[in-house]
């Protein structure tokens, strides 16, 4: 049985991780608090649904749209929202209220459009298998491999190309960055893009294996926050490490105990994490001075 | 040193905010020179660093570069355009490692051709090389100087403009840096313009030409020899 | 007629929300997005003290407010001391958690299903049953919350707020215990906007978790965002406006089903372009520098 709980953590964790990669790579580069990531994520599993379910289009068209969608809604948001206020040279406080305002703003066009309702995209059971004494549905799988393909490739993208380089040099050093004559602009583009790509695929996993409804992004903008507090963002791993834990620890207390205390569990662990090491897992001792005061 | 210049300010009137710091400064750098700008506190020596390469706008003024003008040009075309600029402290980036470090301006633009440049870099700071591969965040503060400077010379940049790049380091390494600053001018084709406000004597061991300021404004133009013989300095620091 | 009454007995339990957010946001310079979960907490507090213990609204408010401010410290001492957006990160996840609490433990307060059949306050056997009685309670309320805020902000403490808010390491210089003052301040915050939840609690005489989610907490930002904030009239502003502009919409005939969506999709737009353009909002003070 615990097998079949690590299991589905795991699994759960593997969702989480992607968009709370996602949300991390911005964060850690652009410093934007990118609430409107929840946008992204839920714009993208709805456009899949309109056009594989509403639409009936072939499933791989599908994904290559609505990842196509939530990867230009991205960029966009920074085009028009952040850079401008990034070249004010505003406080964070701003480009974050604006990011909430645009995700009010996008949420509510969503739920105007297609209804407040749960929709759910794989009625019915679906195909079990068993493997090592565990049983996982065949999106559960699905959800595994791609976590697993998505990460080894954003982690060569980010450790050896050209590009990757740049984008980690942005995160580490942007005053420096800039002054050498990186185009900034260009590479702020670049991460909104990987980062809502890495959003939109966690959304469509998500819409297969649970169904959408206009909310589920702010779901995932909390596990972004538990993961980045947990797991630090220092590293882009931390977020992913973040993530895992908490799909464990969540999977673990429903089993243990109930649903019911998720929630409180997770405030408690929240708790000791900011009371112990606010700078998250992953991170180095001295970033201490760049989160606490 | 033939005599092109590659820099030129004209009256420039300059500062932060309200307050101009500079109050109408002119100047002129000339190609493989080394220019020292020196003053007490508030002469405006780094408000003029910056604004020559755009980080500050001028309020009035004009600065020409390669016999271009670039007045209120943004820093970031300013680097793209062969001038490298050391931020104060000697900035890298601590999570890439050194190679990574120097690599960062092929990878902004590919055309610059490297491998050449590598091979003199770590000719001029041997140090690096046990370094190679790790990550930069190790590095001590003299250490670290060494690679900000390497970083702006992988850009072949044909102006350097250095920061106050001396009294931030151990005394050890004050001397390591200007021999190496010394050899890196009689190797490199290229200008350089650096302030200081205190070493003075070491700064004027290896600029060609030095300029005093005092409040915002040029006092002194000439040699480190004709400096010395005029007690400028003494007028300068004491009143 | 009762409907406008209606209407002013909501906006004064908003204005008690705004005025509590306001404290924090932009007195202290403090952005949190757990203001619902207190609204919640007193509402909650407040409505199980009286319906299963038998209390006076008026003993239980009261009650209420200071196990909201302990309640509270769970929150605000673990996380003061995180730099701006990493404090937003936590008050976010503590918002999310209290309305998990809210919604999953069941057997306290019947989470999805809600507590209906709240009883109106009663004050030595007056019942605050009408419209027109329960608007001069709100208004009372309100009224002695403005009263309240106004004290704090014009003393000795508030000025020390505005100072850690325009500068926070001079303040430090000055000798003052940042945290402690921080921790304060998000306290009464707290507590406040449990007034705001009893006084919501007695007045619909129903509650459940869907009241206080994130998006009211965001709902609740706005309306000083919009208004402004780092004075006193802006959260009046704010609320004024967030609260009217519905009934102007109702007007223009939108069907009830998208109303809802469309004001939000309002409000967010509003926040983006104030953000540009006007971040100190229509009537505030405050620029988040």
């Amino acid at each position: 049985m615990i097998l079949q709980v690590i299991a589905n953590g795991i699994i759960a964790g593997c969702v989480y991780a992607l968009v709370a990669l996602g949300f991390g790579l911005i964060y850690k580069t652009t410093r934007v608090l990118h609430f409107a990531h929840g946008a992204v994520y839920t714009a993208s599993a709805y456009a899949f649904y309109s056009l594989s379910i509403l639409l009936s289009i072939s499933t791989v068209i599908s994904v290559i749209i609505a990842l196509s969608v939530g990867i230009v809604l991205g960029i966009a948001v920074e085009s028009f929202l952040y850079y401008p206020l990034y070249n004010k040279k505003v406080p964070f406080v701003i480009s974050f209220i604006s990011s909430m305002g645009i995700y009010l703003f996008l949420i509510n066009l969503i739920a105007m459009l297609f209804g407040n309702e749960v929709k759910i995209l794989q009625p019915g059971l679906e195909k079990t298998y068993q493997f090592a004494g565990v049983i996982l549905t065949r999106t559960q799988i699905i959800e595994v491999i791609v976590f697993v393909i998505v990460f080894f490739g954003f982690y060569i993208f980010m450790k050896k190309s050209g590009l990757g380089r740049l984008i980690r040099a942005l995160s580490n050093n942007p005053e420096l960055a800039t002054v050498l004559g990186m185009n900034v602009r260009k590479t702020r583009i670049l991460v909104f893009g990987l980062g809502s790509l890495l959003a939109s695929i966690s959304g469509l996993l998500v819409a297969l294996d649970i169904g959408i409804d206009p909310n589920i992004g702010f779901s995932a903008i909390f596990v972004c926050a538990v993961a980045v507090i947990i797991g630090g963002v220092d590293l882009f791993e931390g977020a992913v490490l973040g993530a895992f834990l908490l799909g464990l620890i969540q999977n673990i207390i429903i089993w243990k105990l109930s649903a019911r205390w998720q929630e409180a569990i997770t405030f408690g662990i929240l708790i000791i994490f900011l009371l112990l090491r606010p700078q998250g897992i992953l991170s180095y001792k001295k970033r201490m001075e760049e989160i606490s005061q | 040193m033939n005599n092109q210049k590659i820099l030129t300010g004209k009256n420039i009137v300059a500062g932060y905010n309200k307050k101009m710091v500079l109050q109408g400064v002119s100047f002129e750098i000339y190609q493989r020179e080394t220019v020292a700008l020196i003053g007490p506190n508030g002469a405006g020596k780094s408000t003029l660093i910056k604004t020559v390469f755009g980080i500050l706008k001028p309020q009035s003024g004009e600065i020409f570069f390669k016999d271009e003008d670039i007045t209120g040009r943004k820093p970031y075309k300013n680097s793209r355009n062969g001038m490298g600029y050391f931020i104060q402290g000697g900035e890298i980036f601590s999570n890439l490692t050194i190679m990574e470090n120097l690599f960062i301006p092929q990878y902004i633009d590919k055309k610059l051709g490297i491998e050449k440049l590598l091979t003199e870099i770590f000719a001029l700071f041997p140090e690096m090389k046990k370094f190679k591969n790790k990550r930069a965040g190790v590095l001590s503060g003299g250490e670290r100087q060494m690679l900000a400077l390497s970083i702006l010379l992988m850009k072949k940049p044909l102006l350097l403009l250095l920061d106050e790049p001396i009294s931030k380091l151990a005394p050890l390494w004050k001397d390591k840096f200007i021999e190496r600053l010394k050899e890196l001018i009689a190797n490199w084709n290229l200008s350089v313009i650096f302030w200081a406000e205190q070493d003075i004597p070491k700064a004027l061991a290896v600029a060609d030409r030095v300029y005093v300021m005092k409040l915002g404004k040029m006092e002194f133009c000439g040699t480190p020899e004709e400096l010395k013989q005029s007690k400028k300095l003494e007028e300068i620091y004491l009143k | 007629m009762n409907y406008i009454l209606h209407l002013l007995i909501m906006i004064n339990i908003y204005l008690i929300l705004a005025f509590s957010l306001n404290l924090l946001v932009g007195y202290t310079g403090l952005l949190s997005i757990a203001q619902a979960g207190f609204y919640g907490i007193g509402a909650y507090i407040s409505t199980l003290l009286v319906m299963k213990l038998g209390i006076n609204f008026f003993i239980a408010l009261p009650i209420s407010i200071i196990l909201a401010m302990c309640l509270s410290l769970l929150v605000s001492v673990p996380s003061i001391r995180l730099k701006g957006d990493y404090f937003i990160l936590a008050t976010l996840g503590f918002q999310a958690v209290i309305y998990g609490v809210l919604y999953n433990w069941v057997s306290l307060t019947r989470g999805p299903y809600g507590i209906p059949g709240i009883p109106r306050p009663n004050l030595f056997g007056f019942e605050f049953g009408s419209i027109p009685s329960y608007f001069i309670l709100s208004g009372i309320l309100a009224l002695l919350v403005f009263f309240i805020f106004r004290r704090i902000v014009l003393s000795p403490f508030g000025r020390t707020l505005k100072a850690i808010r325009e500068d926070e390491i001079a303040a430090m210089g000055l000798g003052k215990n940042i945290t402690k003052f921080k921790i304060i301040c998000f306290t009464i915050s707290a507590g406040i906007a449990a007034i705001a939840g009893a006084l919501y609690a007695g007045y619909i005489t129903y509650i459940d978790p869907t009241s206080f989610t994130i998006y009211e907490s965001i709902f609740i930002l706005s309306m000083i965002i919009i208004g402004g904030t780092g004075n006193m009239k802006g959260p009046v502003v704010g609320v004024l406006l967030v609260i009217l502009i519905p009934e102007a919409l109702r007007f223009l005939k939108i069907p009830d089903n998208i109303a809802a969506n469309a004001r939000q999709m309002i409000y967010g737009m509003l926040l983006v372009i104030l953000m540009y353009f006007r971040p100190q909002g229509i009537a505030g003070e405050y620029k988040y520098e």
